[in-house]
């Protein structure tokens, strides 16, 4: 069993920007973001990924699942 | 790269013979981001942009729904002649607000949030769209008492067209009850305070 949680907060807040903007940057609805923060939500691997260039990190470094060993 | 350069360059992608699926479908995705991002009337937001069009749906279908039964009322002005004479009214306003409204505003993106939220409110909105009228027809068998009602003439494609307005005007509105417990759920989330 994995736990999925993201980083976006975090490195959202790094970078002083606000849900709006970076939604407009991935191409995608603000909804979408808030799912995405709260760990709701499993985005698309190309959402993933453009969301990881947006912060200009890796696809694993903004979404983290912790596996039970 | 201008805008029309770029959008240019996304559409001769997506008439490329040799994609595939999924990619004609990523192609599909970023040339409508464009078109959208290119649109120079005001955006309006997804959610009341489905409100507007659930109720008009509603409004249509309950309108077509009543003339397709033709249920006749024993009263001095018979409802269904009402109904039948006026239905022009409402459909005709509502064609010219939908106009007014498609020239002002540029249709709004679906993401894949909002994708998977509209596949969850097409189930729903279909079986509470189906559990109503069925509760309208037994409401209808159990108090009209055959004295009062009596149905005429039904005529079918009213009744459909009737039928598939109100059933997508229900999907509508679960789709908003879906969409809006997002934004509640995260609206004091936004790390950086309004200006």
């Amino acid at each position: 069993m994995a736990e999925f949680r993201t980083r976006l907060k975090e490195l959202r807040a790094a970078r002083n920007m606000k849900q709006e903007e970076l939604a407009e940057l991935v191409g995608v609805r603000r909804e979408t973001i808030i799912r995405l923060e709260k760990g709701l939500y499993n985005p698309s691997l190309k959402l993933a990924v453009d969301i990881a260039r947006v912060f200009g990190c890796t696809v694993e470094e903004v979404f983290i699942f912790d596996y039970d060993e | 790269m201008t805008s029309n350069e770029k959008m240019q360059k996304l559409a001769q992608r997506y008439h490329n013979k040799s994609l595939s699926r999924a990619e004609r479908r990523e192609a599909y995705k970023a040339l409508e981001l464009e078109r959208y991002r290119a649109d120079k009337r005001k955006p309006i937001s997804l959610r009341l942009y489905t409100f507007f069009w659930s109720v008009v749906e509603l409004v249509l279908g309950v309108f077509w729904l009543l003339s397709g039964v033709g249920i006749k009322i024993t009263l001095p002005t018979s409802f269904d002649d009402i109904i039948g004479e006026y239905i022009w009214v409402p459909t005709f306003s509502i064609a010219i607000i939908c106009v007014i409204l498609n020239l002002n505003y540029k249709k709004p993106l679906k993401d894949e949030l909002s994708s998977q939220n509209m596949a969850k409110a097409n189930l729903a909105g279909f079986i509470i769209g189906l559990a109503v009228l069925w509760i309208a027809r037994i409401a209808y068998f159990m108090f009209s008492g055959n004295n009062t009602l009596v149905l005429s003439d039904i005529a079918s494609e009213r009744l459909l067209l009737g039928l598939f307005a109100f059933i997508r005007s229900i999907i509508g509105f679960v789709f908003i009850i879906l969409d809006f417990k997002d934004t509640l759920s995260g609206a004091d989330d936004d790390c950086v305070e309004a200006e």
